[in-house]
C-alpha cells in the first residue's frame, strides 16, 4: 500500500479499505495447503498463524535484504552519538575554514577529505556524513513515533466504534470521515509554525524537542483514521462470530472480549499498516522540513538536507554530493520500509498478488 | 438518483462549514499577533493597535467568526483608519495581511497555474499509469511486467521533492534543455505555457503513474481470476472483448474513485512541486502567508483545498453509481 507513502500532495485515503479487504482473508489462509511446511515423515508439527507468517518473511529474500538494509540504518542511527565521538567532529559544527568567498567547499569532490567523508555541505559548513547520519536520527525518530502512537490511536478508537456500536459507531465513523476531508497537509505546513511559537520562551526560542513534540502530535492527530477504519470493519465482522459469542455466553468481561476474544485476530492488519505507515511519515517529516517548516536549524534533519541541496542544485560539480547524497539515502530508506512492508502483507496473507 | 445527489451535497456542505469554523478558531484564535510580526521589533501599543483594527482584529472572536462567513455569502465592509470603509464583495475572503490585495483576486490567480500543473499533470499519470498497470497485468510474469513493476516500485518511494530535484539537476541546470520553469498563460503563449509545465508535469506525472500502475495492475489481476471472466472466455468472446469490455470495466472502477480524490486533493494546492518548481500557485502562496501569519490567505487556501476535496469525494460518488451498476443508491 505504499502508494501512501509518496508525496505530501496527497491524503492518505482509499488504501484502508483495500488492506481492510485483503486482510479479510487472512485469517482463513493460513489453514490453506499451499502454503504448508513440507512435512517430514513422522514430525507433523502444529504451528500457529503467527509462526507460519514469519517463516514466509524469513523465506522472502526481499524481505531479508529491505530488513537488513533497515537494521543496518536503525543501528547506525542509534549508534550515531559514539559514531560522532569516534569520527571526531560535531554534526552542529560549520566548518566555515574548508568554504570559499561564496560558500562553496573547496576542493574536489564536494570537499571531501580523510576528515570528511562525504565532504562538507555549502554555506553553512556542516559535515555531510554526520548531518546525514543525525538527520536520520531526527527523521526516523520522529516517523517512528508518531507511527507508534497513531496506530495506537486508532487500534483503541476502531475496537471502541466496533465493539461498543450503536450511537458511539455512528460518531466515530462521522468523525473519521471528517477528519479525512480535511487538506492535512496545507493544515499541517500551517499548524507547525504557528503552534511552535506558541511555545517559544522569554527569549523567543522554541527547544527542539517542543518542535519535535509539535509534529509528532499533528502526525498523531491526522493519522489515525486509516487504521480505525480497518479494526472497525475487523471487529464489527468477528464480533458476530461463534467463538465471540461463545465466550461471551461463558459470561467473559469485556477486558477479556477485548484483549483475548477480538484484538489477537485483528493484529495482523494492524501490523501491515503500522509498517506502512512509517514510511509515509518518513516522507511527510522530510516534506514539511524541506519546507522549512518542521525542524529548523541547527538540529539536522534529512528533509531540510534536500532543501539544501535544492537551494545548490544550480552548481553542477556539488549537485553529486549536496543533491545525490541526501535524496538517494531518503528514496532507499523509504523504499526498503515499503518493500518490508509488502512482504509482511503478503506474508501474513499469502493469497494476495501484488 | 437526485435525492442521492442532494443528500451527498447537503452532508459536503455541513462538512465544509464544520472544517471552515475549526480552521477559523485554529488560526484566528491562536494567541499569535500578526499585528506585532508586521509592525516589526521597533514598534508602539498604538500602531499595534491602529493595525489591528485594520485588520479587523480588535473585534471579539465570534464576531470576527460570524463577519467572515457572512462576508463568504453577501460581501461585507471593512472599515479603515482614516479612510472610507473598504466594501469586499460577494464571495468575500477578506483581504491580505500583507499587500491589502483582496484575497479572491489572489486565488484567481494562484489557481490557474495550480489548475494547470494538476490537469496536464493528471493527463500523463492517468493514461501512462493505468495503461503500463493493465498492459502488465495481461503480460503477467513477462520483461514487461517485470519492468513495469520496478518502474511503479521507483516511483511509489520516490518522495516528489527528491524526483523535482533531479529532474531540475538533469535538464535545467546539467543539460541545459529546458529553461527553469516560469509560468506564462495558455492563451498569451501556448508554447512557453508547455515549456514551463512539462518538468512539474512529470514530475507530478511519474510519482503518481508509478501508484496508479502498481494498483490498476492488481486490481486487474484479482479480476481476471474471477469466475465471470472464465465465463465470458468459455464461451468463446474474443480476447479483445473478454479483455476490455468485461475486465477493463470493473478493474477500473476504484482507480475512478482514487483518481478522483487525488485530482481534488492536487487542485487545492501541489504545494511541493510548486514550491520546487517557483510556479507561484495556491500551494506557493501558502507556503508564503505561514511566516507572516497572513491568516486570511491561509484560511482560504485550506477552504479552497477542502471545497475541491470534499467536491470530488460527491462527484466520485455519483459517478460510482453510474459506472458500477452494482452500487445501490438509497
Amino acid at each position: 500500500m505504499s502508494e501512501t507513502t509518496t508525496s505530501g500532495d496527497r491524503g492518505v485515503k482509499a488504501t484502508s479499505d483495500i488492506v481492510g479487504e485483503m486482510m479479510a482473508s487472512t485469517e482463513l489462509s493460513v489453514n490453506a495447503p499451499d502454503v504448508a511446511e513440507p512435512v517430514r515423515a513422522g514430525a507433523i508439527v502444529g504451528r500457529s498463524p503467527g509462526q507460519l507468517a514469519w517463516m514466509r518473511l524469513r523465506r522472502d529474500r526481499v524481505a531479508v535484504a529491505s530488513a537488513g538494509v533497515l537494521g543496518f540504518t536503525v543501528l547506525v542511527v542509534l549508534a550515531a552519538p559514539l559514531i560522532e565521538w569516534l569520527y571526531g567532529d560535531d554534526p552542529e559544527r560549520g566548518h566555515s575554514e574548508l568554504l570559499n568567498s561564496i560558500g562553496y567547499p573547496i576542493g574536489v569532490a564536494g570537499g571531501a577529505s580523510g576528515d570528511h567523508w562525504l565532504g562538507i555541505t555549502p554555506q553553512r559548513g556542516y559535515d555531510l556524513f554526520l548531518q546525514l547520519i543525525f538527520g536520520a536520527r531526527t527523521s526516523l525518530g520522529i516517523a517512528v513515533t508518531a507511527s507508534v502512537l497513531a496506530v495506537s490511536l486508532g487500534v483503541v478508537v476502531g475496537v471502541l466504534a466496533g465493539y461498543v456500536g450503536g450511537w458511539i459507531d455512528r460518531m466515530v465513523v462521522w468523525f473519521t470521515d471528517f477528519m479525512l476531508a480535511f487538506p492535512f497537509f496545507l493544515f499541517a505546513i500551517a499548524l507547525v509554525p504557528s503552534l511552535s511559537s506558541r511555545l517559544a520562551d522569554s527569549f523567543g526560542e522554541v527547544a527542539v524537542w517542543k518542535r519535535i513534540a509539535v509534529i509528532i502530535a499533528l502526525f498523531t492527530v491526522f493519522g489515525w483514521m486509516t487504521t480505525a477504519r480497518i479494526v472497525r470493519g475487523q471487529v464489527i465482522s468477528l464480533r458476530e462470530r461463534e467463538y465471540v459469542e461463545a465466550a461471551r455466553a461463558a459470561g467473559a468481561g469485556t477486558a477479556h472480549m477485548l484483549f483475548r476474544q477480538l484484538l489477537p485476530n485483528v493484529w495482523a492488519p494492524i501490523l501491515v499498516v503500522f509498517s506502512l505507515s512509517i514510511p509515509a511519515n518518513v516522507t511527510l517529516e522530510a516534506a514539511l522540513s524541506f519546507l522549512n517548516i518542521g525542524i529548523t536549524e541547527p538540529t539536522p534533519d534529512l528533509g531540510r538536507l534536500i532543501l539544501q541541496g535544492a537551494s545548490n542544485v544550480s552548481n553542477f560539480g556539488l549537485i553529486p554530493w549536496v543533491v545525490f547524497v541526501p535524496a538517494l539515502s531518503l528514496f532507499i530508506l523509504v523504499l526498503a520500509f515499503n518493500l518490508l512492508g509488502d512482504a509482511v502483507r503478503d506474508a501474513l496473507d499469502p493469497k494476495s498478488s501484488r | 438518483m437526485l435525492r442521492f445527489i442532494l443528500k451527498r451535497s447537503l452532508i459536503a456542505i455541513l462538512t465544509l462549514w464544520a472544517i471552515s469554523s475549526v480552521t477559523f478558531f485554529v488560526f484566528f484564535a491562536l494567541p499569535a499577533n500578526p499585528a506585532e510580526t508586521m509592525c516589526g521589533k521597533n514598534c508602539d501599543v498604538r500602531t499595534i493597535a491602529a493595525i489591528q483594527k485594520n485588520l479587523g482584529m480588535d473585534k471579539p472572536l465570534p464576531k470576527q467568526y460570524l463577519d467572515y462567513h457572512a462576508g463568504l455569502f453577501v460581501g461585507r465592509d471593512f472599515e479603515r483608519q482614516g479612510r472610507e470603509a473598504q466594501h469586499c464583495p460577494a464571495p468575500c475572503l477578506a483581504y491580505s495581511f500583507r499587500t491589502n490585495e483582496p484575497v479572491t483576486s489572489i486565488i484567481g490567480r494562484a489557481w490557474p497555474v495550480t489548475a494547470s500543473i494538476v490537469v496536464g499533470g493528471a493527463v500523463i499519470w492517468l493514461t501512462v499509469g493505468i495503461s503500463l498497470g493493465m498492459f502488465s497485468a495481461l503480460r503477467r510474469g513477462t520483461v514487461f511486467d517485470k519492468t513495469a513493476i520496478a518502474f511503479s516500485l521507483v516511483g511509489a518511494s520516490m518522495p516528489i521533492y527528491v524526483f523535482a530535484i533531479l529532474l531540475l539537476a538533469t535538464f535545467v541546470f546539467g543539460l541545459h534543455l529546458l529553461p527553469y520553469p516560469h509560468f506564462v498563460g495558455l492563451l498569451e503563449d501556448p508554447v512557453g505555457w508547455v515549456k514551463a509545465l512539462i518538468l512539474p508535469w512529470f514530475a507530478l506525472a511519474f510519482i503518481f503513474a508509478a501508484q496508479y500502475a502498481r494498483l490498476s495492475r492488481s486490481q486487474m489481476l484479482e479480476t481476471l481470476s474471477e469466475d465471470y471472466i472464465r465465463t465470458a472466455r468459455a464461451i468463446g468472446l474474443s480476447k479483445r472483448t473478454v479483455h476490455l469490455k468485461h475486465a477493463f470495466r470493473a478493474a477500473i472502477t476504484p482507480i475512478v474513485t482514487i483518481a478522483g480524490i487525488d485530482i481534488g486533493g492536487a487542485l487545492g494546492g501541489a504545494v511541493i512541486t510548486e514550491t520546487i518548481f517557483g510556479l507561484q500557485g495556491m500551494g506557493w502562496y501558502a507556503v508564503r502567508a505561514i511566516p507572516n501569519l497572513n491568516f486570511p490567505v491561509i484560511m482560504a487556501t485550506v477552504l479552497v483545498a477542502a471545497f475541491f476535496l470534499v467536491a470530488a469525494n460527491v462527484i466520485v460518488d455519483c459517478l460510482y453509481a453510474v459506472i458500477d451498476p452494482r452500487v445501490k443508491l438509497n
